[in-house]
């Protein structure tokens, strides 16, 4: 698999072959640049390799059009960034609720849970503008996980967090997944979620340099 | 100025050509409209003010007959009497050409001897006049008539006469004339005989001496028989420009609404290419940038802005001036006098206030986004997060204005003037409240919504709804640009379909006759045609009845009055709609006593009620009119006053008729009548039409003074249509992250397409049914307070429904034109990219 990126093909990632198990947390190492995000991006179907093939699980995701990339995405897999990207127009609920309205999924006792289990149910009717930065990545776990996907991309999703609630974030994070056997690939160049993970890759300019 | 900073602004426009180019689009329309409309009505002005120069010199008053020609005897006695005076006679005429290429021309017969010396004389330009008396037949020409028959000097000009066909020998081409006048000037006793007037004149030029001009004037009166009047240019030119006073002020109004459209717009995009830029210039400020250093640039930003946009807009104005150049000449031709105007001048004094005028426009509409970042914290700059709370104060503080701006319209209204200015005022407030409640009410009901639309089931209207209610005031300007345009369009199709009405039912009202008769030539030599023609048509067989009206300018104690003479049957006496008076005590003193009755505009303009008199100089001295009613008239908006043409023959000089109506026998059909008349016509110089066609003609005439408002109705709402396209392409580039996470999410690229076109949808929805409520108000200040003082014209409003559904259609329509490249750009924000970002 290769990808590049704009005319001057920046973050080629090189092929590369590993298999993560259901329910594992895999965090991806690398300094800036490395292609951690570019992997993400990928393993998302966001991007498309310029050649070879992506497969994750039974999908093919190289040979889909963006429009069934997008029906692959609201039903496979789960994002969480770096800088929250709540939808400021929704309500923390609301926020929650939306990868459900999306798979037409109509369990209406989802949204309380998983609020229940962020310890944010006092903040359901509140805009992501009105919550504090821990408060609006927990919402964005939440909303990665709600709808259960098999695969769930995180990329530096401390990064804008202090370290007392990046601790937090990040075991509350792990078990989460865990709870519920969804794969979680993490990307990160920080050290600490290593000690949570069940296999780490270490990426070096877009090859993987190792796979513990 | 720093300029770097300069530099920095100047690449952030650069880099968003698409936002550049649509402000400068906004300004250019805006500015285009006013200076399309400045220069149409400087060029009809000019070539009015030059149809009343003379070119008999540089005269200062004119003697004219009442009604047809002078006789020549009256200039022989002036220069009798008065021998120091400047005179000089002038005859006009229009006569067939005989050269192939056909038409009219217009011949002017001078004195070469007597033309009036001066420096604003046309005749100081005039080639050699005294060559015309050198031998017979000869004539200069106009360039412009030249050209159009391919005839130069030296070649001849054949013309039909009464006498067969005259050649002139064309010795001299007349100077360029601002209004393409086709003319052919000749010495007066050569146009005396071709146009079969011997003895007759047009008019007699003066020049009187600045320093007694009145003295001179009182003498000369006095020496005038009845059938002639003195009047000095300066106020035939201040009655003519009178006369479409109100014309000009309504298209005038027009054309600021285009400019306050696009002033909308200009806001819109100034707002949005600050707002992107509020973080830069939070850390610009943190790094020690001045706020007045800030605020510097920013305006001198605009004011580039706005000079370039306002010279794009004197381009623009040019092609739409010729647009509308022809619809106005059309117009003017229709409801006022003869003009022929073709060419647009160019005063650059005008010009360059409309330039100044769009380069305040844009400064004004930039001040409060300018002021606001300025104003705004750096810390607040920094972080750039959403503020609802703020929001809310906004729209709270925006209905305080609205509400300021409805009592004050309210108060306009209610304040007892005369003038348009506050009447204009008050239509700008009404729509002004409109426009400042709107980003409020779009964003409550977009809120309402929001709990009505559920996210699971229909997941992209929903998120639509979330944005606008939550980003309402970006959404409420562009829905305010197009709420006030499609109002205005709204309005100004309720005002224009109710005057319609009004003058469809008066005309089917008034005219009771079957047939009408008028003079091809109203000044026709023959003074008496039509008085003939009647005696020999009342005996036609078919024709029962026959009525009679002629018109003419009588003087009073203070300027003059049209005085329409009716003969009328008993059955055309129904046609008049009587507004106010005992009708029955009118028509039992119409023929015996001194009664009169005045139109609408006449007892608007002159505060004139049933009961009150007026004085009108007869032939015999002063006589007292009392007026007995107050009837409906859309014929002439300066008003006239009618009484019977027997008491008219009682106190005036006889004066031509003008039109004759001729009544049918019912046991007759319209076909056997108006063929045995054509017949008994064959060879009068008149016109023939029945009531259906006359009524068919006068609305085209209604419909073709309209037309020009057309024009401006559209180009109102195409800026409005910009300003949706710009806002939602503002908000596009503020969302791209937004719709990023949505594609990451898995919505595909047709949902956050219909993500963006539901918010189109609903900002056409709101602004097109809230257009609705505001053209009725607007409507009703147009027609009971605006048409009133302009014309005195009164009108019942008639809301045309089906001309109001398109209207709003036209309104969603545009709305969700609007959305569509915005939506396209939205699909295409790659989703990676959102992750790219951080």
């Amino acid at each position: 698999m290769r990808y590049g990126s704009g005319s001057l093909s920046t973050g080629v990632l090189e092929a590369m072959d590993f298999t993560a198990e259901a329910g594992e947390f895999v965090v991806v190492l690398g300094r800036s640049g490395s292609g951690k995000s570019t992997l993400l991006n990928l393993l998302g179907g966001m991007d498309r390799p310029l050649a070879g093939t992506l497969r994750i699980g039974d999908d093919e995701l190289t040979a889909m059009d963006e429009e069934a990339r997008a029906r692959f995405r609201r039903r496979s897999i789960g994002f969480v960034f770096q800088a929250f990207n709540l939808l400021p127009t929704l309500t923390v609920a609301e926020n929650l609720a939306l990868p459900l309205a999306l798979n037409q999924r109509r369990e209406r006792d989802l949204v309380p849970a998983m609020l229940e289990r962020l310890g944010l149910h006092d903040r359901a009717a509140r805009y992501p503008d009105q919550l504090s930065g821990g408060e609006q990545q927990r919402v964005a776990i939440g909303r990665a996980l709600i709808h259960s996907p098999p695969l769930v991309l995180a990329d530096e999703p401390t990064g804008n967090l202090d370290a007392d609630t990046s601790q937090q974030v990040l075991h509350l994070f792990s078990e989460l997944v865990r709870e519920r056997g969804i794969t979680l690939v993490m990307a990160t160049h920080s050290s600490e979620p290593q000690a949570l993970a069940d296999r780490v890759l270490r990426l070096d300019h877009g090859r993987l340099v190792d796979w513990v | 100025m720093n300029l770097l900073l300069a530099r920095a602004s100047a690449r952030t426009l650069l880099h968003h050509p698409w936002q550049l180019a649509l402000a400068l689009l906004g300004i250019a329309i805006g500015v285009g409209m006013v200076s399309a409309v400045q220069l149409t009505q400087q060029s009809a002005r000019q070539a009015m003010r030059y149809a009343q120069t003379s070119l008999a010199g540089a005269a200062t008053d004119r003697i004219e007959a009442v009604r047809g020609r002078l006789d020549e005897t009256v200039y022989v006695e002036l220069v009798r009497q008065f021998p120091p005076l400047a005179l000089s006679p002038v005859l006009k005429g229009a006569l067939p050409v005989a050269q192939p290429a056909g038409g009219f021309i217009e011949l002017v017969g001078l004195d070469p001897l007597s033309l009036l010396e001066g420096e604003a004389g046309a005749a100081n330009t005039l080639p050699d006049p005294g060559a015309l008396i050198g031998a017979p037949n000869t004539a200069l020409i106009s360039g412009a008539l030249a050209g159009q028959l391919g005839l130069g000097v030296g070649d001849t000009l054949t013309v039909k006469t009464t006498d067969g066909p005259q050649t002139l020998s064309l010795i001299g081409l007349l100077p360029p004339m601002p209004d393409g006048g086709k003319l052919v000037v000749v010495d007066i006793a050569t146009a005396q005989e071709l146009l079969g007037l011997p003895g007759k004149l047009s008019s007699i030029e003066l020049r009187l001496p600045a320093a007694d001009a009145a003295r001179w004037r009182g003498q000369i009166s006095a020496l005038l028989p009845g059938s002639a009047h003195l009047s000095s240019i300066d106020a035939r030119l201040a009655a003519t420009e009178d006369l479409t006073r109100a014309f000009d002020i309504n298209l005038t109004a027009l054309s600021l609404l285009a400019l306050l459209v696009g002033m909308f717009l200009i806001y819109n995009t100034e707002a949005f290419l600050i707002l992107q830029r509020q973080r830069q210039f939070a850390q610009l400020r943190a790094l020690g940038v001045s706020t007045r250093e800030l605020l510097g640039l920013l305006l001198l930003e605009a004011a580039m802005l706005g000079g370039l946009g306002s010279g794009l807009g004197l381009v623009l104005g040019e092609g739409v001036a010729r647009v509308l150049l022809k619809l106005v000449a059309q117009t003017i031709n229709d409801l006022y006098y003869r003009t022929a105007i073709t060419e647009v001048s160019h005063p650059p004094l005008m010009l360059g206030g409309v330039w100044l005028l769009g380069v305040i426009a844009t400064l004004i509409a930039a001040a409060p986004p300018v002021l606001e970042t300025t104003k705004a914290s750096v810390r607040r700059g920094l972080l750039t997060r959403e503020d609802g709370a703020g929001q809310r104060r906004q729209y709270s503080l925006l209905a305080r204005w609205g509400l300021a701006a409805a009592v004050l319209a309210t108060m306009l209204l209610i304040w007892p003037s005369r003038s348009l200015i506050p009447g204009f005022l008050a239509l700008f407030c009404v729509m002004l409240a409109g426009a400042l409640w709107l980003p409020g009410v779009l964003s409550t009901l977009a809120g309402v919504a929001v709990r009505r639309v559920p996210l699971a089931r229909w997941p992209a209207l929903a998120m639509g709804l979330r944005l606008v209610a939550r980003h309402g005031g970006r959404h409420g300007l562009a829905a305010a640009a197009l709420m006030a345009a499609s109002a205005t369009a709204m309005a100004m199709t309720i005002m224009i379909g109710s005057f319609r009405v009004s003058v469809s039912d008066w005309l089917g009202t008034l005219l009771r006759a079957d047939v009408y008769i008028s003079a091809l030539e109203p000044e026709s030599a023959s003074a008496t045609l039509l008085e003939r023609l009647r005696e020999r048509l009342a005996t036609v067989p078919g024709v029962v009845a026959t009525s009679a009206v002629s018109r003419s300018r009588q003087a009073m104690t203070d300027g003059e009055a049209q005085v329409m003479a009716y003969d009328l049957p008993p059955a055309a006496r129904a046609g008049f709609h009587i507004l106010s008076g005992d009708a029955a005590a009118l028509w039992q003193a119409w023929e015996t006593a001194d009664v009169v009755m005045v139109s609408e505009p006449w007892a608007w303009r002159h505060g004139t009620q049933p009961g009150a008199q007026i004085v009108l100089r007869g032939r015999a001295g002063p006589v007292v009119f009392r007026v007995a009613a107050v009837f409906k008239d859309y014929a002439s908006e300066r008003g006239s006053i009618a009484m019977s043409r027997s008491t008219f023959l009682k106190h005036f000089e006889p004066v031509p008729l003008d039109g004759i109506g001729l009544y049918r026998d019912p046991n007759m059909s319209l076909a056997t009548l108006t063929g045995s008349l054509r017949a008994a016509l064959a060879d009068a110089p008149v016109r023939l039409h029945t009531r259906e066609e006359v009524k068919t003609e006068s609305m085209a005439v209604f419909d073709r003074t309209f037309a020009v408002t057309d024009v401006l109705r559209v180009v109102a709402l195409g800026v409005a249509v910009i300003g949706i396209v710009s806002a939602l392409l503002a908000q596009q580039f503020e969302r791209l992250r937004e719709y990023g996470v949505l594609r990451a999410l898995g919505f595909s690229a047709t949902e956050v397409a219909l993500v963006v076109l539901s918010q189109t949808a609903i900002l056409g929805l709101v602004a097109a049914s809230g257009a609705l409520p505001l053209a009725g108000l607007l409507a009703a200040v147009l027609i009971d307070v605006i048409n009133l003082r302009s014309f005195g014209w009164s009108m019942a409003l008639v809301v045309p429904w089906g001309a109001l559904a398109h209207a709003w259609l036209l309104a969603m329509g545009a709305a969700l034109l609007a959305g569509v490249y915005p939506a396209w750009c939205a699909t295409r924000a790659a989703p990676a990219a959102v992750m790219r970002d951080e």
